[in-house]
């Protein structure tokens, strides 16, 4: 009885995620071509390296407990677990991106600094291979994440994360202003990740495996934690461009601070983004709290897409154009991704609820 | 179960072994001592004639301005860091290992930061005048470059060592009382050492009014101290990223130095504790698993600067920049390639051996390894400084570095200096937290009563009262008792216990320690006045330096943070000391010497007639004693 | 002269001078240090019978007493060893010699004998004629170093730019053949390597080509048989390629006015002879000899030639007393101490206690020219005049009056021709000449022509310049005895050459001069000897293996330094080391060259063996090379810049408000109210002299550091001037002076914990000395590194002390110092102009560099004046650029690219 209640359920929710997959999907392919066509396959790209991190980290999230000794995720394991789910999808969006390449990569058919290695095929090679390995590495240790050797899986896993992670950073973001350069920027990519997915983690949990107040706690303090690391890792790099003011490395920030209106953005990241947990989730309440954290949460998961925006917008158009390519795509990537985990928590029971194997 | 990382003790062992550390010393230590005294005063007469000559007498020249003094202040305020991230981050993340370790590692962090602070002053060419880098209103009536990250390390180092010593001292006041009973026991009370205890301990006396106070602001010094430490580290690595030169203008610096602070760190407290738990016969308390978690917390420090050690070369052959490969090059292949090598095998490829069990859990091996993150961890930061001002962008300005023997005396010095002072205090302070240690202990026994509903006492004042002190040596019955003599409407005057226990203040219905406020207040007041003291005194100065605006936030962010975070300890500890009136010297008038040690107290005040049914509940629970004080 | 109470601390060149147009060189520059030595000859000393170990103090009374009995019994002459004098002193010495039957030796280590020989074999005149080299457009040099120390450096120097700079589409060219890739060398627009057999040859090719093929103006065919038979007989020293001969030839004998030039001071070898009758030749042939002129001969002409001197000095006998005035033949010409030594009495009269010294009887310390009456007549006509700029600073006196003293108490006082009564003192002496002169003829004239210094003669050019006819006679080049084939395998050639700042080893004493590095080599305070590397390696040598050098004058041991700047078999030593006297700074320091050098018959042939050992001598700098680093120092061929079209050029950040960029800079617009100093530095014109260097020595009391310490890395000079070679071709030199850039965006300011380092209202990057507390910071994160730290407390030894300007602040140990476009000057200026009411114009205000530039390559102005010399380089200059532009410190210092001339040459 109750059973087929919650059938019925997924198999609706499936459905929902479906439509705004395809519709995503459908309207993205519309809104190319045309003076948007460029604009269009950087929303693509955007909500590529907004989605990935995110579903990534939330299976890392799990590992990154297991490493720490912490006993305390409990119902919260599946539910980052399925962030795999997405394993096949990103892929397929990163050979999509490879395809229309020719379109938005700003190395495409150049040659810069005498050595080939921002050579488009090798490029999009490598980084496919990379993340391809990434999600191999991600399965293994979700089968082992119960034996004896869990935690070595748990430290390899995360170790090719940051791996994978600070490659695709450096191909595909900060590789947009080739001119550009910052030896920190992979670092701030995953660990952005990280804060992302906990975000995320901590959002989905609270309408499907309701942690309860310890375990929100908890969260609220972990996404306290890494949105301060992430700022962390922004400030290390801003303060030693700002302070020598070499044109190779203004590049990235002139557009961002010295014209509007992405400098109102920048104020609004700083504001939210970057110091928003810090005031919003100091107290303990607020970390208690279902519904407030789910608030501050969803916030956070607005202006992380936000800063994601602009990370890449900002190093092609004065401009802020935000409208059906960028809203379609990111129906497109939330849909299959919602899909993906209903799908992978329905077929999947096996190996989500494994019991100690020792 | 017991706590996986103890033997079985019981929580006067923990005293006896711990206390009894600091019998009365053999020869040989204080020949140990002696000759560390040797090298050190060697050192300043070193340091004497470098200032009378002037800094020449260093291998210092043009083009490398800095040398092993610089290497070596960053060197050991990196060493500095283990001590707070073992005690504060630990304490966070309420892993259990870290107690055995915290206290030594803390006193390490002290010793460290006070060496560390005398090389910034060595490497002065004025030294006389060093106090120019104050920020006072003085007769020059000129304030400090606030954009200068050497102020920021100032400030950076100063806090640090500020915040470290309150935040060791604070957590070492419930020891220091068992000491104090101890010694009053065992030496009598007019003893120098009793007194010396008495006054530090500053009228602890383990009451339940005391301790929730206490556990709220070791609380908040822990989460104020784990940004700072990284903090200071990133401001160290910020003299360099700061610069332009090649090989110094990293964004990456600052989580790499941190890191690499770490690492160093944790081998430096390898490198003390293994010979420590043989030489005080701490085996009990400091087991293998302790020493192995360090190992581990290694691996991921070593492993964050192998990550560095690939993205740098990547990163220059990835710009093509040709200041940025040729002095890639120039590291590989030119006459600093040995080290250069070595630092990379000593600081990742050896500590990597930690993979395996085999090393981990080896006293030898995991001795030896930190010898050798040691050495490297020198090296990389003696590399950092003089390999880029060597080879920066004219190459007819390229030069070379050697250190001339009076660095290398004060260096060898400064090595002396630590170890001095880290014997000493081995030798005269409780080395294991002991109130953090037996907490775990009776954790145990895993015993925690729900509160009872909460229910309107009238409050009545104990005058004229029989007051009663029963005493338990059982935790259990302890908790037990305060929660029947409660619900049985006594009047709980005060509770005593020799380790924090949060359940009584609950069970008391007793409200949140407002402490918080004034840590709140404190950061608040501190963030404020730090960007307030840089841009005001900027715009006093009305000076142009590189072209950059007096008021400018982002640098000053720094001076806003240190502050917040000094400020904010500060009124910590006021409101520690305030509310939990340690102000006071005088003890608890009720209080019994065996609360520091194994025994727990309750005082109850009644009319005198209810005392047989008191006598009733309290025995019910077993308590050992039952004295009516008048 | 600059003065302050009453003593001399800089010395600058007279603006009113014909000659150097108020320029100095390196040597000019460092005058008043010698002024200044500690180490001067302070007292009278005599010696009883030759005891050379004791040194017995004497006084004025009696040694003019002893000398004067002594000069009254003696039944020899009494000679004169001087220095080259021209005027009242030479008159002085000539009439005192000539009472006594004796003569007076115009002694010169370099009298030029070779060039003198060559003109006096081709144009009958045995003379230094004046060059004119700015109105040449092509110049060829055999082994003449005419922008270090060849006769009148400086005038070259200034005449050199005028000539090679790049006008209206022109610029005239200039070639170096010889075997030294000197000084010189780096400037020309192509350097021909070759050895100094094959030096000679090549002349002759050319002239030969030149007959040949028709292209002479004037005729000299009749030489032609002789001088093929030479050129056939010699195949083996045919190393420049046929057609760069053909090439070469044509250039020169086609263009306007070309000159060439040979004769390299201090060789004196037949084949430098040979090159020099060739060069004076090709002149004749088809060079322009209006460039040359004899009318007005160059002084030095009147220096005793080689035989001269050696029939001088095989003269003396015991019975003569020598006077040595402020000469060191023991020193410069060797084997001459056996000959000294012959004399009854030997009298020196000098300011340091030099080799000459040593041996003498009798020390007298005379006067510093600074402290001295005098004149000096560099060029026929050219009177220079001196008056005493300060008080003597030791007991005394002027050599004139010491001669005056001495006649009259020898029984017969001087007296001028044409005034009744002798002269009672040197000064009345100097001035009936220059009334004889008709310099002045009133007292109060006088004061005028002081103040001018110079006065010119109006020389009436009736006198035929002999460079007209040519007076060579077939057979008399005698070319045939120039085979070198009595050269033996193991023989190599050596060639000499005077060192830019210790020249003939007079200068070695002053620190300035051992601390400022060799302009190619960067080597200071030791002596070297270059040896090419291939040899070097066949002979089994390595860098700076001591080797001993031997000829058949005789033998020194030196180092080798191992270069591709010196064909194979070529040995190449400069002189001024190797001392055994003259002060602390320059006694036993290196090897002496003079050793080697046999005067009468020069062959130049010395043979090398190891001596063991290796010894570093002391680098002031890392390498000459920029390993393919752009924005360094950058060329710009000469055809782009001929395409080029008024206002291309690099866009350059300024340091202006300007400058500012909304899409590059995080910092806000930087603004100055009344001045913006900035330099500009033209590499095209900059010939690594290092005047610039020794003047801010000079100026800002920079401190001299001595041999361990620039080892060290410690020495302290502002402004560097440096070699860096061109990436690809090593033989392509140019010269890089570095001052502070006062960038508006500096990298050193901010750092600073104690505002020691900041910028002026004026756009200078100040340092204040007395906040700074020594943290080093600044220096690490200048990219120009042109910050000095004190890292010990150099004092200055008196009398050294007195020469420091007391307008700069004496650094104390653990300051950083460095350039500030010598804030001092402007502040002077300012004030005065202030006080006067009147605005600042361009070219008010000099730093000492700027002052003292013989190429005016260095520019100083305000940027914020429009028509400000600076600011119209910086705008507009075609060859405008900034060192490490890409860095964004926004330098006020604005190079002009060195053009290449490359093919065009």
């Amino acid at each position: 009885m109750l059973e087929n209640e919650n059938k019925q359920k997924i198999i609706r929710f499936s459905i929902i995620w479906g439509m705004i997959f395809i519709a995503g999907i459908v309207i993205w392919i519309i809104s190319l071509g045309g003076q948007n066509d460029a604009r269009a396959w950087r929303a693509l790209l955007i909500n590529f390296i907004y989605f990935t991190p995110l579903s990534a980290g939330m299976v890392v999230w799990v590992a990154v407990v297991q490493a720490s000794n912490g006993k305390w995720l409990g119902k919260l394991e599946p539910l980052g677990i399925t962030g795999a789910a997405f394993a096949i999808p990103s892929v397929l969006f990163l050979v999509l991106l490879w395809a229309g390449s020719s379109h938005w990569a700003t190395w495409f058919g150049r040659l810069y600094y005498k050595n080939g290695w921002l050579n488009n095929t090798f490029l999009f090679i490598r980084d496919l291979a990379a993340l391809i390995a990434f999600w191999i590495t991600a399965f293994w240790y979700i089968n082992r994440r119960n034996t004896e050797r869990k935690l070595f899986a748990a430290g390899v896993l995360i170790v090719v994360y940051c791996v994978v992670f600070t490659l695709l950073a450096f191909d595909l973001v900060m590789a947009l202003d080739p001119e550009w350069k910052s030896t920190l920027f992979g670092a701030y990519f995953f660990i952005s990740g990280l804060y992302i997915a906990i975000t995320a983690l901590t959002f989905i949990s609270l309408f499907t495996v309701k942690p309860d107040a310890d375990r929100r706690h908890d969260l609220g303090k972990l996404i306290f934690a890494f949105s301060i690391l992430t700022t962390y890792m922004m400030f290390c790099q801003l303060l030693p461009m700002y302070y020598e003011n070499l044109p190779s490395e203004t590049r990235f920030i002139v557009p961002r601070m010295n014209f509007v209106p992405w400098e109102t953005i920048t104020f609004l990241l700083i504001g939210l983004f970057y110091l928003g947990p810090l005031v919003l989730l100091l107290t303990i309440w607020a970390k208690k709290t279902t519904w407030y954290l789910g608030l501050i949460c969803f916030i956070l998961l607005v202006v992380m897409w936000i800063e994601r925006w602009w990370l890449v917008d900002a190093s092609f158009q004065h401009a802020l154009n935000f409208g059906w390519a960028e809203i379609s795509s990111f129906a497109a990537f939330a849909g299959i991704l919602g899909l993906g985990m209903i799908q992978f928590t329905l077929r999947m029971k096996n190996v989500l609820y494994q019991t100690d194997k020792n | 179960m017991k706590s996986e990382y103890s033997k079985e003790l019981t929580l006067k062992e923990v005293n006896d072994d711990v206390l009894s550390a600091s019998k009365p010393p053999i020869p040989l230590y204080y020949f140990f001592i002696a000759f560390l005294a040797l090298v050190v005063v060697w050192g300043l007469f070193a340091w004497i004639y470098q200032v009378r000559r002037g800094m020449g007498v260093a291998g210092l020249s043009h083009p490398v301005g800095w040398g092993v003094y610089i290497a070596n202040f960053v060197f050991w305020v990196g060493i500095a860091h283990s001590g707070t991230l073992i005690s504060a981050i630990l304490f966070l993340v309420r892993a259990k290992f870290r107690d055995a370790v915290s206290r030594s590692a803390e006193a390490m962090t002290i010793f460290a930061v006070m060496t560390a602070g005398l090389f910034p002053l060595m490497h002065l060419g004025r030294l006389w005048i060093f106090y120019y880098i104050m920020p006072y209103p003085n007769e020059r009536e000129l304030w400090p470059n606030f954009l200068s990250p050497l102020v920021w390390d100032f400030l950076a180092v100063s806090t640090y060592f500020t915040v470290s010593l309150i935040f060791w001292y604070v957590g070492m006041i419930p020891d220091l009382a068992s000491g104090r009973d101890r010694f009053t026991k065992l030496l009598g009370p007019d003893h120098i050492k009793t007194r010396v205890y008495r006054a530090l301990a500053l009228g602890w006396s383990g009451a339940e009014s005391q301790w929730r106070h206490y556990g709220r602001s070791y609380l908040y010094f822990a989460a104020l101290a784990t940004p700072l430490v990284i903090s200071v580290h990133s401001v160290v690595s910020w003299d360099f990223a700061m610069g332009l030169l090649p090989g110094w203008h990293e964004t990456i610096f600052a989580p790499y130095f941190v890191a690499g602070a770490i690492h160093s760190g944790l081998a430096m407290v390898l490198t003390l504790l293994i010979p420590l738990r043989k030489i005080f016969k701490l085996e009990k308390l400091m087991t293998i698993k302790h020493f192995e978690m360090v190992a581990k917390t290694m691996l991921v420090t070593g492993g964050i600067l192998g990550y560095t050690y690939v993205i740098e070369p990547a990163m220059a052959f990835y710009s093509g920049d040709k200041f940025e490969s040729q002095f890639m090059n120039f590291e590989q292949t030119g006459w600093v390639a040995w080290v250069y090598y070595l630092i990379i095998i000593c600081n990742f490829f050896i500590p990597m051996l930690f993979i395996f069990k085999k090393f981990r859990r080896n006293f030898l091996y995991l001795f030896i390894i930190s010898l050798v993150v040691n050495l490297g961890m020198w090296l990389e930061r003696v590399m950092i400084v003089a390999a880029s001002t060597a080879h920066d962008f004219l190459p007819h300005n390229w030069g070379k570095y050697t250190p001339s023997w009076v660095e290398i005396s004060i260096t060898a010095a400064s090595l002396a200096f630590f170890l001095m002072w880290f014997l000493i205090f081995s030798k005269t302070l409780p080395t294991v937290p002991m109130a953090d240690y037996k907490e775990q202990l009776v954790e145990g026994e895993g015993f925690k009563p729900e509160p009872p509903p909460k229910k309107r006492i009238v409050p009545i004042s104990i005058k004229g009262k029989t007051k009663v002190m029963a005493i338990f040596s059982s935790h259990e019955h302890f908790l037990k008792s305060v929660k029947k003599v409660y619900e049985a409407g006594y009047h709980v005057v005060e509770a005593f216990s020799p380790l924090k226990i949060k359940e009584v203040s609950d069970i008391l219905h007793k409200p949140k320690s407002p402490v918080r406020i004034w840590t709140l207040i404190g950061a608040i007041l501190g963030i404020v006045s730090g960007y307030t003291l840089a841009i005001a005194t900027a715009n006093t100065n009305k000076l142009i330096v590189g072209g950059k605006p007096p008021t400018a936030p982002i640098p000053y962010t720094i001076v806003g943070f240190e502050m917040l975070i000094l400020f904010g300890t500060l009124a910590t500890l006021i409101g520690l000391l305030y509310h939990s009136r340690l102000y006071k010297k005088r003890i608890h008038p009720y209080y019994d010497p065996r609360f520091s040690k194994d025994k727990y107290g309750i005082l109850i005040a009644c009319e005198s007639n209810e005392l047989n049914d008191l006598r009733e509940v309290v025995l019910s629970e077993n308590a050992e004693e039952f004295n009516v004080r008048e | 002269m600059r003065h302050r109470d009453g003593r001399v601390t800089k010395a600058e060149g007279n603006p009113e001078s014909p000659i150097n147009y108020g320029k100095l060189c390196a040597r000019g520059q460092s005058s008043v240090q010698g002024q200044y030595d500690p180490d001067r000859l302070k007292n009278v000393f005599y010696r009883e019978n030759r005891n050379l170990d004791e040194k017995l103090k004497s006084d004025w009374e009696s040694a003019i007493s002893e000398i004067s009995k002594q000069i009254k019994n003696s039944k020899g002459r009494v000679l004169i060893i001087s220095d080259l004098q021209t005027g009242s002193l030479a008159e002085i010495m000539e009439m005192f010699t000539s009472n006594q039957k004796g003569k007076v030796l115009w002694y010169e280590p370099f009298n030029y004998e070779v060039l003198r020989k060559a003109n006096q074999l081709v144009f009958g005149e045995p003379l230094i004629p004046r060059y004119k080299l700015d109105d040449t457009d092509f110049i060829m040099s055999f082994g003449a170093d005419f922008l270090e120390t060849w006769i009148s450096p400086v005038e070259y120097a200034g005449q050199f730019k005028k000539m090679h700079e790049f006008e209206d589409g022109k610029m005239g060219n200039f070639i170096y053949v010889g075997p030294r890739f000197s000084g010189t060398a780096t400037n020309a627009d192509e350097f021909i390597m070759v050895s100094p057999e094959s030096m000679e040859y090549t002349a002759y090719s050319i002239l030969s080509k030149i007959i040949s093929n028709g292209w002479s103006k004037r005729d000299v065919g009749s030489l032609q048989p002789e001088i093929d038979n030479y050129l056939s007989m010699n195949t083996q020293n045919a190393v420049v390629p046929d057609k760069k001969i053909e090439a070469l030839a044509k250039k020169y004998s086609q263009s306007g006015s070309a000159l060439a030039l040979a004769g390299a001071s201090g060789v004196y070898t037949k084949e430098n002879l040979g090159t020099a009758v060739a060069v004076n030749l090709l002149n004749y042939a088809a060079g322009n000899l209006s460039n040359i002129d004899f009318s007005t001969p160059h002084a030095l002409s009147k220096t005793a030639m080689n035989n001269e001197v050696n029939d001088f000095f095989k003269s003396i006998n015991k019975d003569d007393i020598i006077i040595v005035h402020n000469s060191n033949p023991v020193y410069t010409w060797s084997g001459s101490e056996k000959y000294l030594m012959n004399a009854g009495k030997i009298i020196y009269m000098g300011t340091m206690e030099d080799e000459t010294a040593k041996i003498s009887d009798w020390m007298l310390p005379i006067n510093y020219p600074l402290e001295e009456w005098g004149d000096y007549e560099p060029y026929k006509g050219i009177h220079s005049l001196m008056q005493p700029a300060m008080q003597s600073l030791h007991a005394t006196y002027s050599a004139g009056n010491i001669l005056l003293a001495l006649s009259e108490s020898a029984g017969n006082p001087l007296s001028r021709k044409g005034s009744s009564k002798p002269a009672d003192h040197y000064e009345d002496w100097v001035k009936q000449y220059w009334q004889g002169k008709g310099i002045y003829k009133s007292d109060d004239e006088l004061q005028d022509v002081l103040r001018k210094g110079i006065y010119n003669e109006t020389i009436e050019s009736a006198g035929s310049n002999p460079a007209k006819n040519i007076s060579i006679k077939t057979g008399s080049l005698n070319l045939n005895s120039n085979t070198v084939s009595n050269k033996n395998a193991d023989e190599l050639q050596l060639w000499t050459y005077p060192a830019i700042t210790l020249f003939d080893g007079r200068f070695s004493n002053r620190g300035w001069m051992q601390e400022i590095p060799d302009p190619l080599t960067n080597i200071t305070w030791s002596s070297w000897i270059d040896i090419n590397v291939d040899k070097a390696r066949e002979l089994g040598l390595d860098n700076f293996d001591m080797v001993e050098i031997e000829s058949d004058a005789g033998k020194i041991k030196v180092p080798v330094r191992l270069t591709i700047d010196l064909p194979v078999n070529v040995l190449s030593i400069g002189y001024g080391q190797g001392h055994t006297a003259l002060g602390k700074n320059a006694a036993d320091r290196g090897a002496n060259a003079f050793i080697l050098i046999n005067r009468l018959n020069e062959t130049g042939l010395v043979k090398l063996k190891s001596a063991g050992g290796n010894k570093h001598p002391v680098f002031a700098a890392a390498t000459d090379h920029q390993f393919g680093r752009e924005g360094i120092y950058e060329w710009i061929e000469l055809d782009i810049l001929e395409k080029m079209k008024p206002g291309d050029g690099e866009h350059l950040i300024m340091p202006l408000p300007e400058g500012y960029d909304e899409k590059r800079d995080l910092y806000p617009v930087h603004t100055y109210k009344e001045h913006r100093w900035a330099m500009s530095i033209d590499l095209h014109a900059c010939i690594g002299c290092k005047a610039c260097e020794t003047a801010c020595y000079a100026e800002n009391n920079i401190p001299v550091v001595g041999e361990e310490n620039v080892n060290e890395g410690l020495e302290m000079s502002w402004i560097k001037v440096v070699p860096y070679r061109m990436d690809g071709n090593p033989q392509k030199v140019g010269w890089l002076p570095l001052p502070c850039q006062q960038c508006d965006a500096a990298p050193c300011e901010p750092v600073c914990p104690v505002f020691a380092a900041v910028h002026n209202e004026e756009g200078l990057n100040a340092q204040i000395y007395n906040r700074c507390i020594g943290t080093r910071y600044c220096s690490n994160n200048c990219p120009y590194k042109v910050r000095r730290f004190n890292w010990f407390n150099f004092h200055f030894e008196w009398p050294l002390d007195m020469q420091l300007n007391p307008e700069v602040t004496v650094r104390v140990r653990g300051v950083m110092e460095k350039c500030t476009f010598c804030v001092q000057r402007i502040r002077n200026v300012e004030y005065h102009k202030k006080t006067a009411g009147e605005k600042i114009e361009d070219g008010d205000i000099t730093p000492a560099c700027v002052q003292t530039c013989p190429t005016s390559a260095i520019v100083f102005g305000d940027l914020l004046d429009d028509n400000s010399r600076v600011t119209g380089i910086t705008r507009h200059h075609l060859r405008r650029y900034h060192v490490l532009e890409e860095l964004n410190t926004k330098p006020a210092v604005t190079y002009l690219k060195r053009i290449d001339a490359g093919k065009n040459a």
